[in-house]
Parts: C-alpha cells; structure tokens; sequence
C-alpha cells in the first residue's frame, strides 16, 4: 500500500497546479481552543460566532470518530492546519489580486470564463477569499453573493437567522470541527420573485501543503426565486494528507427553485468530508448536480429534507474512483410532507483498483402521503483490481407512498464493444466512447464549460484503463 | 460490553447442560460447554434497526427441563409419510419410509443421530454456521435440542418431501431445535420446517439453527414456516454450504412470534452453484421483523436470485436487508435481489436494504426494491364489480403475493404459506 501510494504520488498530476507556498499568515499545526479564539479574533468576529465556535469545538472534541464508510485511520487532526490566511486584505478588483494567484487562474481560464458567463467570482485560496465580483445587475437585483466572512460583517442579520441552522454542530463530527474552524465559503442571498439566470460560480482550491479547507457556505432562495450555483475544485498533489471538510447549507422557501451542481477533481491525498443539506419548503425544489473525482476518500451524501408540501428533490451524481481511491458518496432524501417526490441518479466508475460505495437513504415519515422516490444507481467496474459496493437504505413509515429503487453493477459489455470495434474503433475509443455514454445523463445537466472539462477529466482518467 | 443479565442463575445454566447431555459422546459435550461459556459471557446482540433491550428477553428462563405436552388436535394433520414432529424440542413422532433405509438415507432426530451417525454429525456440525455469531446464536449450539439430522447417499432422490414440526407448548420457556442436512453428491431432497407454538403466559425464547451441506450436483428444496404465536421471541440462523453445480432453493415464510430474527446465507463456494431464495412475510400488531438474506459469490460462474415480498399491517415494523457479495476471483456470477413491500397501515414501517457488495468486474449484479400501498384504482375497480373493500384488499394482497408463492415447488408448503396469509388478512 505504502509503495502504491509513493509511485501514485511521484507521477505528474496532470490537472494540479502548485504554486508554491504563498500563504502569508499561517498558523501552526493542530487544534485546540486558542486556535479557535485567534482565528475568530483575526477576522474580527462578534461574540455570537466565537461561542458557536468554541461550543462546536467541543462538540468535535467529544463526538468519536465515524466508524462507518472509509478508512479514517491515516487522518491525524493534529498534523493539519487550520487556518491560512493569504494576504492582509480582501482583494475588491482584480488589479489588487497577488500575481501568483492570478496565475493560477489563468491556468484554470477564470477570467475567460467570467467575461463569458460568470456573473460572480468568489476564488477560494488557501481559505480565505480574494479575489471577489459581483456583476453590477445581480446588485440591481438585491442578490447577494459574497464569501461568508464578508456576509458576517456586512449582512449580520440574515446570517445569524440561518447560520447552523441546517446543519448544526452536533450533526456529525466533520460538521463539528466545520463549524469551529471554518474560514471562507460563499453567502447567497437571492430575493422574494427574483429569477438569476446566469450562474452563480466559485472556484476553490487547496494550495498549502497540510492545510485544511473548511469553508462553508450558506444559500437561502426566498419564496418564488431561482439561482444556480456553481462550484468547482482542482487540487494541486501533495505528498503528505489534506483535509476538506465542507458545510454547505441550503434553504429554499415557498415555490423557490435551487440547483448547486458541483465538480470535485481533488488530488489523490485529499480526504473531502463533506456535509451538504437543503430544506426545501412548499412546492420548493431543490437539485444536487454532484461530481467526484480524484481524492484518497470522499464521503458526501447530499441531502434534501422535504419539508412543505410539494417539494422535489434530486441529486444527479457520478463518482469516480481510481488507483487508491475511495469514493463513499450517495444521496439522502427525507419525504416529511405530502406529495413530495425525489429522484436520485447515481452513476459510479471504479477503475485501476479504485473502490466507489453507493450509500444512500429514502426516508418516508408517517404523514408523507402521496411522495413518491426514485432511485437508480448504476455502477460500471473497469478491470478486476477495482470494487464496489451499493448500499441503498429505504424506509417507510407510510403507507400512502411509493418507492422504486434500482441498481446495477457491471463491466464494460462486450457486446458493444464488439459493435464499436467492429466499426472501425480502437478498443480504448470504444470503451471511452461507452463510459461516455454511461455517464451522459450527468454531463448533459453540467454547465457547458464544465461539461467540457468533465469530458476532459474523464478521458484522463480513463487513460491506461485498457489491459 | 458486560454479559447479558441472565433470569436463571449461571451455575443452574452449567448444572443443567451437564445432567441434560451427560450420556453424548465427550467431544460434543466439551464443544457445548465451550459454547455455552460464550453464552454466558455475550452481550446482548446490537442490532442496528432493531432495539433488543426493551424487550427483556434476560427475564426468560433458560435451561428449564421442559414439560411433556401433546401435539393439539388440529395440528395432527400434519402426520405425513416422512417426517419428525418435536415437541418443546423432544422428538414426539418419527416416521420414515421403509424403502429410503434401504437406499442408505438416514433420517432422525438430531440427538439420535448423535450416537447412530457420529462421524457425520462431527465433520459437519457447527461448519456452515457460524456458532459464536451472536448470543443466540452461541445458546442453540450449547443446549442445541431435536431437530431434524437427513443425510442422503450419492445420487438418491428422495420421492417424498420431509416434513418437520417443532411445537411448543404454553408453558415451555426455551426451544432451541437444531438441523443439520447433508446431501451427498447429485442427491435430491425436499424438506420442510414449521415452527408453531401454543400462546403463553410468559414469552418464550426459541433460537432456531439449520445448517445445509450441498456436496457437487446436490438438489435441495428447503422451506421453512415461521407461525410461532404472539409471546414467542425468535433467533433463527440457517446456512447453506453450496457445492459444484448445486442448487438450493430457500421458500421461506415469516409470519408469526413477536420478535423474529432471522438470517440465512448461501455460501457458493464452488463453480456452477445456484441459489434461489424466496422470502415471504407479513407484518400485523405490534409485530417486529428483522431479516437478513446473504448470496456469497466465492467461486466463479455462481448464480443467485434473491426475492423477497413483505405485507405490513397495524403498527408492524420490519427490516429486510439482502446481501449480495461478490468475493475477488468470482469471474462470471450473477446476483440479483427484488424486494417489494405493500404497506397496508400509516402506522407500520418498512425498511429495505438490498446491498451489493462487489470486488470482482467480470460479474453481473443487480437489484431493484419497491414500496408503495395498495394500488387506489384496484380497489375501485373491484369494489364497483361488488366486493366489499376488506374483500378487495385481500385479493390485492392475494395479487400482491401470488408470484412468489405460486412459485413455492412444494405443494404442502405452497398451501401452508396461502393459508398463513388468509389468517394475516383476516386477522
């Protein structure tokens, strides 16, 4: 194991970029409650967040460590962390932003982008957020897309009303330690009736070695509005752990629609801990749109809690997991109101010896009569070294429900790859080519420009999946 | 985790097993007093759907010498050409054709067999099961009782299903009856186990093991009646150990007892092995279900299916969990689970989870669940034919049923099975 992961780590990763250490203020390694205090205390936070820091760090203290999912055994809280901080100032334009960091967005075609579709930038670097723009009609709008530390000073009031109030410290253990520590992450805000037609986009990356990311972000739809946000991670390699462990918070109001479609490509040493829930009120609906690719672990369970009448839910993911790779992600879907429905679309590969676990939950409270749920999970095993595991929980408490689930797991079928090869394919085209095809119902609900970097992520990691 | 507390004293428990197995063969009482010290010292078993403490099954006796009773009259249709009935884990009756003695089948109650067929019963005792799974687990094989021993020769079909009935009585507080079956190359067999009991005053704790041994090309057809009454608390463990080219096929049919726990495992350790598994349960009153189904794909080219259809009325509440595992080298197997749940109350809940656990590419899994109510229109259409909606219901629930127990290849099992869910409807 120990020699796999040194030839794993010593290969060129193709789709990192290190920039070397530019941190600028940078804590030492481990926790305790100083760390806690002095990061609240940098970033000049009222009493009300420090105590909720200090009382989620006991919390995190005093939860034990999940015994379920992947092999947490390597991950040692006291080698990592916590807090780096890049530059002394927020950086309000572009032209204020460090040049080694623009750099690195150049690399990922940022600023392409957002002259093309973006409407806000909110890049994540080592924590905190520097560089920020909100295109000039969201604000006509009275949309708010800012990073949270920024929504903490300047929308106090709406914060606190829902800060931690989906997901709270005591949720789970990572949610615990996300919540003591975290830094960045990006606040929505999107009014009463307001459509947002263009995407709302955030780009983060981990770029310190050991360094941990807890962002966490907070959405809230009022009643009969729209948003998309979108955000995606490229991780550069490093050769000790890194930590991620995200909270994502959603509320979506009366009649409200929201989708967050995420693509995670973290380097092979990432463990991505991640806890991600939306409620989602009356005729409310919310989309998960979830890629995972890369990471040593990822466990994710997006989820959504039906709770008015008429809400949908859906979560379209995919996972891919190669050489030393565990991805243990799914999907949750709480029907507490009549005529919820939900729908979850589960694509996984597993390749090069890698491991994907579909574990999910269809929850039908008493009450929740008329909902309806649809599961389909499909699993595609590349090469004899690689597994999976499809571990779907249903439970029903009603009696005025349906519930369909279905799975399946297989290799590549050789009878289209006959038909392919037959036609003039190389093998490697036509089990490209397929995988393609298995994973189209994802990629076709990406945004164009990450559609296209899917495609490329795909065909890079399918690479030398042949023989 | 500190033992379970136990009603009667652990020195009785010991003095009990010695005066109760004083006259078997030393190996088998050295292996019960190994077990039973893991009975004493286990904790009571975590379930993670199914809460066991609050049903203060540490104030049921155990080891109490059981009373005789006789087989109630409306049970004695079951007298059938072969088969074994028991009584609070004694053996009652037996009967056996004459011709099958001829042909080398032996067929007896499990303590008998001990002393007729030693070698058999110490090669596979204890091989398929796992013994020491869990507390319940470990008190059946310490104070094991009659159940049924079957051992067929090489290439003999028996011509008659085998019937076995365990009853317990109302004031019995323990039955733990044990089966070990043994079909020798290309046999073919068909056995049926029920469990029914008298309600009593006090619960009673029945922890049931059935081991099956399936040498290559061996057929077995295995059913099993679970309509123990309402003040029993069941344990069952049964597992199949499936060679080349064998085949078993589970029907097994979960209606009764309180608290019932249930798991069974094909083990396809060899090529060409097949597993068809049917699991048919309804849920009433406050019942509580908890069942597990295991397909392990060992060898390469093995099949299994695995059914299961639940009924949930009143306030019951069941828990299915199919495992289908596909063990590294299992190139070519086949797995497929389907289970579907009717809901008939508000106030019941059912939970599904139908897992595969895969580490192999060249294989085929698969698996699909439901749950839903009985289907609205159905019912209207049959009402507006005249049928009051309690009739309507049953045939809806009939419909619901009718594939997998028409599927049922043994008749009497099949009529069983039938007659169970009119009484669960009826109920």
């Amino acid at each position: 194991m120990a020699t796999d992961r040194q030839s794993l780590v010593n290969e060129e990763y193709q789709y990192g970029f290190n920039d070397g250490d530019i941190g600028v203020l940078k804590f030492n390694r481990g926790l305790n409650r100083g760390t806690v205090e002095e990061i609240s205390r940098i970033k000049k936070e009222p009493k009300w967040m420090l105590d909720f820091r200090l009382h989620a760090l006991d919390v995190f203290f005093k939860k034990p460590m999940p015994r379920w999912g992947g092999n947490l055994d390597t991950l040692n809280f006291d080698d990592i962390i916590y807090y780096v901080k890049p530059s002394e100032n927020q950086g309000r334009t572009w032209d204020e932003v460090p040049q080694a960091i623009k750099d690195t967005f150049d690399r990922l075609g940022i600023p392409e982008a957002e002259r093309k579709f973006l409407a806000g930038v909110s890049a994540q670097y080592e924590s905190e957020v520097v560089y920020h723009s909100i295109r000039k009609d969201l604000q006509e709008q009275g949309i708010i897309f800012t990073d949270t530390d920024s929504a903490l000073r300047e929308y106090p009031e709406i914060l606190r009303e829902y800060f931690g109030t989906i997901i709270p410290p005591e949720d789970n253990k990572f949610a615990a330690l996300n919540s003591a520590v975290w830094s960045g992450g990006s606040f929505v805000y999107i009014p009463k009736g307001v459509h947002c037609d263009v995407p709302l986009q955030a780009y983060f990356r981990i770029n310190s070695q050991n360094m941990g990311q807890f962002e966490r972000t907070l959405i809230i739809a009022e009643e009969g509005s729209f948003g998309h946000y979108v955000e995606g991670c490229t991780a550069p390699i490093y050769s000790s752990e890194s930590l991620h462990s995200a909270v994502v918070e959603i509320i979506v109001k009366d009649e409200a629609r929201m989708r967050y479609t995420t693509v995670q490509n973290w380097a092979p040493n990432v463990y991505n801990l991640v806890t991600k829930r939306a409620v989602a009120y009356k005729n409310a609906t919310m989309e998960w749109v979830d890629g995972n690719i890369g990471s040593k672990l990822t466990m994710k369970y997006p989820s959504v809690y039906l709770l008015g009448e008429g809400a949908r839910g859906m979560v379209l993911s995919i996972a891919v997991a190669g050489k030393a790779q565990h991805q243990d992600t799914g999907a949750k879907m709480i029907h507490a109101a009549r005529n919820t429905t939900s729908t979850i679309v589960s694509k996984s590969i597993s390749q090069h010896g890698g491991k994907t676990t579909y574990r999910g939950l269809v929850h039908f409270a008493q009450g929740a009569d008329n909902s309806k749920s649809n599961v389909k999970c499909d699993t595609l095993i590349m090469d004899e070294l690689s597994t999976s595991d499809t571990i779907p929980y249903s439970e029903v408490a009603d009696s005025n429900v349906e519930m369909e689930h279905e799975a399946t797991v297989t290799k590549v079928s050789e009878e289209q790859l006959f038909y392919l090869t037959s036609r003039g394919l190389s093998e490697e085209e036509a089990t490209r080519l397929i995988v393609m095809g298995f994973i189209e119902p994802f990629t076709r609900e990406l945004p164009m420009e990450f559609a296209v970097e899917m495609n490329r992520l795909i065909k890079f990691e399918m690479e030398g999946a042949i023989g | 985790m500190a033992p379970m507390a136990n009603a009667t004293p652990t020195d009785q428990v010991r003095k009990f097993a010695a005066e109760q197995f004083g006259d078997e063969p030393i190996w088998l009482r050295n292996r019960r007093n190994r077990l039973l010290e893991v009975y004493l010292a286990a904790p009571l078993p975590v379930r993670q759907r199914t809460s066991l403490k609050s049903r203060k099954l540490d104030r049921i006796p155990i080891g109490s010498a059981p009373t005789a009773a006789d087989l109630p009259d409306d049970l004695q249709n079951l007298y059938q050409v072969a088969n074994l009935i028991t009584v609070n884990g004694h053996t009652k009756h037996l009967s056996v054709p004459t011709t099958w003695s001829d042909q080398g089948v032996i067929l007896l109650p499990m303590t008998q067999a001990v002393n007729t067929a030693p070698q058999l019963i110490e090669e596979y005792l204890g091989t398929v099961v796992n013994d020491e799974a869990d507390k319940f687990q470990a008190l059946n094989s310490a104070l094991w009782q009659d159940g049924i021993f079957l051992y067929v020769p090489a290439r003999v079909t028996l011509d008659h299903p085998i019937t076995v009935t365990h009853f317990g009585s109302s004031d019995v507080s323990n039955v733990l009856p044990r089966s070990l079956v043994v079909l020798d190359e290309e046999a073919r067999a068909t056995i049926i186990e029920q469990y029914l009991s008298e309600p009593g005053r006090e619960k009673s704790l029945w922890a049931i093991a059935t081991e099956i041994v399936l040498k290559d090309g061996a057929h077995l057809q295995y059913g099993a009646m679970q309509q123990l009454a309402v003040t029993a608390e069941s344990f069952v463990r049964r597992g199949a150990q499936i060679g080349r080219d064998a085949h078993i096929y589970w029907s097994l049919g979960e209606f009764g007892s309180s608290l019932s726990i249930a798991e069974h495992t094909s083990l396809l350790s060899a090529p060409g092995g097949q597993s068809d598994s049917t699991t048919v349960f309804f849920g009433s009153e406050t019942q509580h279900q908890d069942y597990v189904s295991v397909a392990k794909h060992v060898a390469p080219h093995t099949t299994s299916r695995m059914v299961a259809r639940g009924v949930m009325k009143d306030d019951s509440r069941s828990v299915f969990t199919g495992v289908t595992e596909i063990k590294k080298g299992a190139l070519g197997t086949d797995g497929r689970q389907k289970e579907k749940i009717l809901m008939l109350s508000d106030t019941a809940r059912a939970d599904v989870i139908p897992s595969l656990l895969i580490e192999e590419n060249d294989v085929f899994a698969a698996h699909a669940a439901s749950a839903g109510p009985v289907d609205a229109a159905s019912i209207f259409y049959l009402m507006s034919r005249g049928l009051s909606e309690a009739e309507a219901i049953r045939m809806v629930v009939h419909g619901f049923l009718a594939t997998v127990i028409d599927a049922i290849p043994v008749d009497v099992l099949r009529h069983n099975v039938w007659n169970a869910v009119e009484r669960k409807i009826a109920e």
